[in-house]
């Protein structure tokens, strides 16, 4: 049998060789370039003048992308698109192999359908584990610039502390764990109805539609917040609202009903997609 | 270790099934591919021959029935009938952003194989090695089909399934992968080839089955099965009468209309015996001649009268 690790560097070749990935890296350089290109633009006018900022105005920007906070903006910002760019990947990942047809083609070279899943979404994890380091690094980059730009200041004392490097390793975990379960769904909507447009228009849909869905449930009352903990979107942006610099203060069961969450909805993701693969037929329908 | 006792089949498919909600696609299909043979799996679009194919590579989990290959049940053997297969189904597919050898190395590496050498060689095989750094989505049909080919053969595997592989292609371009596939045939691999095409199965298989939907019309030596070389178009006028009076002589195995014509399957020797024996009895014989399209012929008139009583039970 052809070793988990020749199968996973398959999975990872084919991933970087497809343009569609890099379209999607550039995309979330583009869009990250652009907020702190325009954010430090206003905060270099002058102040007070005709069309610019009030002196509120400035300090209220200059706290939030400046550190120490800065940090912490940047990695929402950031995780936030790459997070939309790995759903798409994902989607891509396994939609594609059904469109191009290319799926049999691996089974039939021996891959094992389980197999099959489990390298493709190990090879995804291992890469949103990737880009969540690399948008600490654009994060902590775009800030330090912006400091320098705007004034000349390394601000080496806010991140050079043992406290603010270990607070950057949390956030990179919680920002990884966010992005695979994500990119877990898209997998598994993608391969369930083997396409890529449902992959990504389901679970974006789910992604984006369900905050704004959740945060009216939210406001129902205590039986609207504990319906709304039952979708994954509020578990990941309960976990994600510890990267905050004013984190909530959760207690015990707080943590318990997002542990939870995520681990149900990983566990469902992942056994979905096995159970309905091993039966699924292979081959289009044709005339 | 389970010992396999390879018998005189390459392949051996029992009663298999496969339903789609309420459309029996394949049904109680049962057939045997002898080995070294190369097989023409035959039938009109729709018949069931991908479906059946898919099944013999665990592609479609079959609803019933048994597919052994190489003596391993494909259920509880699947890997160890896929290291010793090499197929196409469909179309062949490869990523369209990847070059040929790219593509191959990816089959290679999935199949456990990791010399290069192994990968250039099969580009020369097929006649790609110029193309071979070109991304398979600029490939032509006839690339891709070629590919296609240097794929199955990664692994050099006793058995080959090739499901249609001249769809798409133009007289020139059929023929290069006909050419293709019997110098493979020549190699002593056993080479199960699905067509609805018979005139180029014709011409390279030993053995076929020709299917309908779903279900076996016919399957043997492909001698046995159209009368090679035995076979008569009579032209004459009255045929059905004619029908009648060749079907009750001993000389003639098989009689039966076709078109216009009357068609027997009989030694050639005998002739000159049906001619006179049609003119006794006051027929008017203007043709007599020896039937080379006579698997077409077969082919039509099994799957045709499938498809009437289909009709018949339909009313
Ligand atoms: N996945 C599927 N779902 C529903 N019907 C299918 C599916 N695959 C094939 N069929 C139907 O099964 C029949 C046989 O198809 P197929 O095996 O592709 O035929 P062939 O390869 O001989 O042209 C066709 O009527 C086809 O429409
Ligand atoms: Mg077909």
């Amino acid at each position: 049998m052809t070793p988990f690790s020749t199968l996973v560097r398959v999975d990872r070749s084919r991933i970087l060789r497809r343009p569609m990935t890099w379209i999607l890296g550039i995309i979330v350089g583009g869009m990250t370039g652009l907020i702190y290109m325009s954010l430090a633009l206003v905060l270099l006018l002058p102040e007070d003048t005709e069309g610019g900022l009030s002196a509120q105005e400035s300090a209220d920007i200059r706290e939030l992308v400046i550190f120490p906070d800065g940090f912490s903006f940047g990695m929402s910002a950031i995780g936030g698109f790459a997070t939309i760019a790995m759903i798409i990947l994902a989607a891509g990942v396994f939609g594609s192999e059904f469109s191009w047809g290319t799926v049999r083609t691996s089974l039939m070279a021996g891959v094992s359908r389980d197999r099959f899943y489990a390298s493709k979404v190990t090879t995804l994890v291992a890469i949103a584990g990737l880009v969540a380091i690399i948008a600490a690094v654009l994060a902590f980059g775009a800030t330090l610039t912006v400091g320098l730009v705007v004034d000349q200041d390394l601000y080496a004392d806010e991140w050079l502390t043992g406290g603010f490097i270990l607070d950057a390793l949390l956030m990179i975990v919680r920002t990884f764990i966010a992005m695979a379960v994500w990119t877990l769904i898209a997998a598994t909507v993608a391969l369930v109805t083997h396409s890529l447009a449902a992959g990504v228009g389901v679970t974006l849909g789910a992604y984006i539609g369900g905050d704004i869905v959740f945060s009216l449930l939210r406001a129902a009352g205590d039986i609207g917040r504990w319906a709304a903990r039952l979708f994954p979107n509020e578990a990941v942006n309960a976990l994600l609202s510890m990267n905050n610099t004013d984190p909530p203060s959760y207690v015990a069961t707080d943590y318990l009903w997002i542990t939870a969450n995520l681990l149900f909805y990983t566990a469902a993701a992942i056994a979905i997609a096995i159970i309905s693969f091993r039966r699924m037929d292979i081959i289009a329908a044709s005339g | 270790m389970t010992v396999v006792v390879e018998g005189e089949f390459a392949v051996r498919i029992e009663d298999l099934t496969k339903r789609f909600g309420s459309f029996t696609a394949v049904d109680s299909m049962s057939f045997s591919v002898p080995h070294g043979s190369v097989f023409g799996f035959l039938g009109p679009n729709g018949a069931g021959k991908t479906t059946t194919i898919g099944m013999m590579l665990g592609l479609v989990p079959p609803d019933g029935g048994t597919v052994e290959i190489f003596g391993y049940d494909i259920r509880r053997a699947l890997s160890q009938v896929l290291t010793r297969t090499g197929a196409i189904v469909e179309q062949p597919a490869f990523y369209p952003y990847l070059s040929g050898r790219k593509n191959l190395e990816i089959v290679a590496a999935l199949r456990g194989i990791a010399d290069r050498d192994a990968v250039d060689s099969l580009l020369d095989t097929v006649g790609l090695t110029e193309r071979a750094d070109a991304n398979f989505g600029g490939y032509s049909m006839g690339m891709k089909q070629r590919l296609g080919l240097a794929s199955v053969l990664v692994g050099d595997p006793r058995l080959l399934i090739l499901d249609e592989p001249t769809s798409g292609l133009d007289p020139a371009g059929q023929r290069e992968i006909q050419n293709l596939i019997q110098n493979l045939a020549k190699t002593g691999r056993t080479v199960l080839l699905s067509s609805h095409q018979l005139n180029e199965v014709q011409e390279i298989c030993s053995h076929v089955a020709i299917i309908d939907r779903g279900k076996l019309a016919v399957t043997g030596p492909i001698s046995d099965v159209i009368g090679e070389g035995r076979a008569l178009e009579i032209g004459v006028d009255r045929p059905t009468e004619a029908l009648e009076l060749l079907r009750s002589r001993l000389d003639v195995e098989e009689a039966r209309m076709d078109g216009a014509s009357v068609v027997v399957v009989s030694d050639p020797e005998h002739a000159a015996a049906i001619n006179r024996a049609l003119v006794e009895a006051g027929f008017e014989v203007h043709l007599i001649r020896p039937r080379a399209d006579m698997l077409e012929a077969r082919f039509l008139e099994l799957t045709s009268h499938a498809r009437e009583e289909a009709t018949d039970d339909a009313v």
